[in-house]
Parts: C-alpha cells; structure tokens; sequence
C-alpha cells in the first residue's frame, strides 16, 4: 500500500442541487454548459489533488462520450449521482455495464 | 496447417519454437489465475457496490429535492450569503491498493465541524433538512467512489487479461504446436530422403 496523502472532493451539476454541498466542505462547481462541464472535469481530472468526482446524473448523461473517453486512473474516481430530478438509472446501467465487460453477462440482473 | 507460422524447417527454428511453447505455456498459466484472482475480487465487491449505489441514490435523491425546494424559495442573494462560509471540512486521505497488479484506490474519511454556519432565522427549514440528508450520506457516496472505481477499473482489467488468455490458448500456442508438427515431419522427411539416397549409393558401388 502506498504512502496516503490528502485530497479534495468535487461535485459537478446545476448550481440549485449542488450548492449546498458547499457547506459541507466539498468543491461545488456549477456548470450551465456542455464545454463548461468537459472544461471543469478536465481541469479536476489533471490536477491531480481530487480524490473524487461526483457528478449528477443529467450531467453525466450530458458529456457521456467525453467521460467515456478520460484515461483510466486509480484517481480521480468520477461518479455520478442522482440529480434533483431524482435518479435516471445511469448509475445503475454503468454498474450493469462494468459486470458485463468482467463477467461477459449481466448477472447482477438474476436477483 | 492453415495456422502455421512462415519458417524455415531447421533444427535450429525447432528448437527456439519449442522454448517458446514452453514461456507461452506458463504465461498462460500464470495469466489464467490472475484473472481468476481478479475475478474473486471483482465479485467480493461489485455486489457491495449495487446495493450501495441504491442507497446513496435514494437518499440522495431525497436531499436534492428539499434542497430545490429551498432554493426556490429563496433570493439568490441570501442563499449565497447562508452559505458563504463553510464551517465543515472534510478530510479524505486516499491511498492506492494493489491488486494482481491493479492500482485500486482505499479512500479513508473524517468529517469536522458542524455544517451548520448560516442564520437559522432567514432561512428556510428545507435547506436544514436537505444539508442533513446530504452530510449523512457523503459517508456512503465516499465508499461507492472507492468500491465503484475499483470495479471499473478491474473489469477493464479482466477484460483485458481474458483476451490475452485466449490469445494465447486459441491462437499463438496451437499455432506453435502446429509448426512444431511441421518442422519434425519435415526434418523426418528428409532423414528418410537422405537414407534411401545413401542406400541407393550403396548399392551402385556395390554393383561396381
């Protein structure tokens, strides 16, 4: 195990769900634009000092292809979460998604 | 033989082929149980990770919500003001793991202070509720960051060592074999040619 160091958090999405993520102590950046978002998700993902991503689902639906594109890392980790509309199921579909590339079927969906 | 390599028919070819079915061999082994390895990992926590993620999607869906509503309610102007000054902090120290040759991150995770820093008279009991929805889940959202990272970055390494496995099984070393076939059969062949040729020799001196 390598030696820890500290890192921040960020959550990206519209400015009226995540403002109060603020108070909290975490990095809430507010985006209104596609080239917004890519921007700021490439400025967290280069700096190196973000531990995590969060982003809310209707964002990540948004920039899907950009996300897909980003070098795999140990770190950041970019997840989303739900938005103030509620969850979409993005979540859930990349988990879905994950088991099928390991495993080659969706066997989570057997439950 | 559709599947043999283009080479020469020497005892030389033959016997660099043969220790190369024998590297291919092991590395088949050895990548075989690290994917097997990966595998046991991989399934230890992807199943934490579903159930974590509908938890955090729930509850989170909720502090989304009571948090709109607060900011419906209120001037732009006074949400800013309430919550200018963060008086929490959160302190993630990150460390990565190793598995079979797969950095995994661990993050480990303390809170301090308390988020309540804003005028409790100007504003509206929604934004309490949502701030306390959203503290309490920041716990779990961190562990889902961590354990659904590390599935993702397993699976594109499982995926990754399964087409080598393959590879080597159904490709490089039936194809090795196949041209070891080859070669033996040729270099026989010509033992054989050289035989009779030698007998036939024999024979004409012998006539002589």
């Amino acid at each position: 195990m390598n030696q820890g160091r500290e890192y921040k958090i960020a959550i990206i999405g519209s400015r009226d769900a995540i403002f109060g993520f603020k108070t909290l102590g975490i990095d809430a950046i507010d985006v209104d634009s596609e080239e917004k978002a890519k921007e700021e998700v490439k400025r967290i993902y280069d700096s190196g000092s973000y531990a995590s991503i969060f982003i809310t689902e209707n964002w990540v639906d948004k920039i899907k292809t950009f996300l897909d594109e980003l070098p795999p890392r140990a770190l950041p980790a970019i997840v989303a979460v739900p938005s103030q509309h509620g969850s979409t199921g993005a979540g859930l579909r990349g988990i879905r998604k994950i088991v099928e590339q390991a495993v080659g079927s969706d066997i989570l969906g057997e439950k | 033989m559709a599947n043999k390599l283009n080479l020469n028919p020497t005892r030389q070819e033959l016997l660099k082929l043969k220790v190369k079915l024998k590297t291919a061999k092991r590395g088949h082994k050895l990548l075989k149980d690290k994917r097997d390895g990966l595998m046991k990992h991989f399934m230890s926590i992807i199943r934490e990770a579903k159930d974590l993620r509908e938890k955090v999607e729930q509850l989170l869906g909720q502090g989304f919500f009571s948090f709109v509503f607060f900011s419906a309610k209120m001037r732009r102007s006074v949400i800013e003001e309430a919550l200018l000054v963060p008086s929490q902090k959160v302190s993630l120290v990150a460390t990565t793991k190793n598995v079979m040759g797969t950095e995994v991150p661990q993050f480990s995770y303390r809170q301090e202070g308390n988020f309540l820093c804003y005028d409790l008279a100007t504003t509206s009991t929604s934004l309490d509720r949502s701030l306390q929805v959203f503290s309490k889940t920041l716990q779990d959202m961190v562990k889902l960051a961590e354990v659904e990272h590390s599935a993702k970055l397993l699976a594109s390494e499982i995926e990754k060592t399964r087409r080598r496995v393959n590879a080597l099984e159904y490709v490089f070393i039936p194809n090795i074999e196949e041209t070891i076939k080859y070669i033996t059969a040729k270099l026989n062949e010509q033992e054989r040619g050289a035989l009779v040729t030698l007998m036939k020799v024999k024979d004409i001196i012998a006539q002589e």
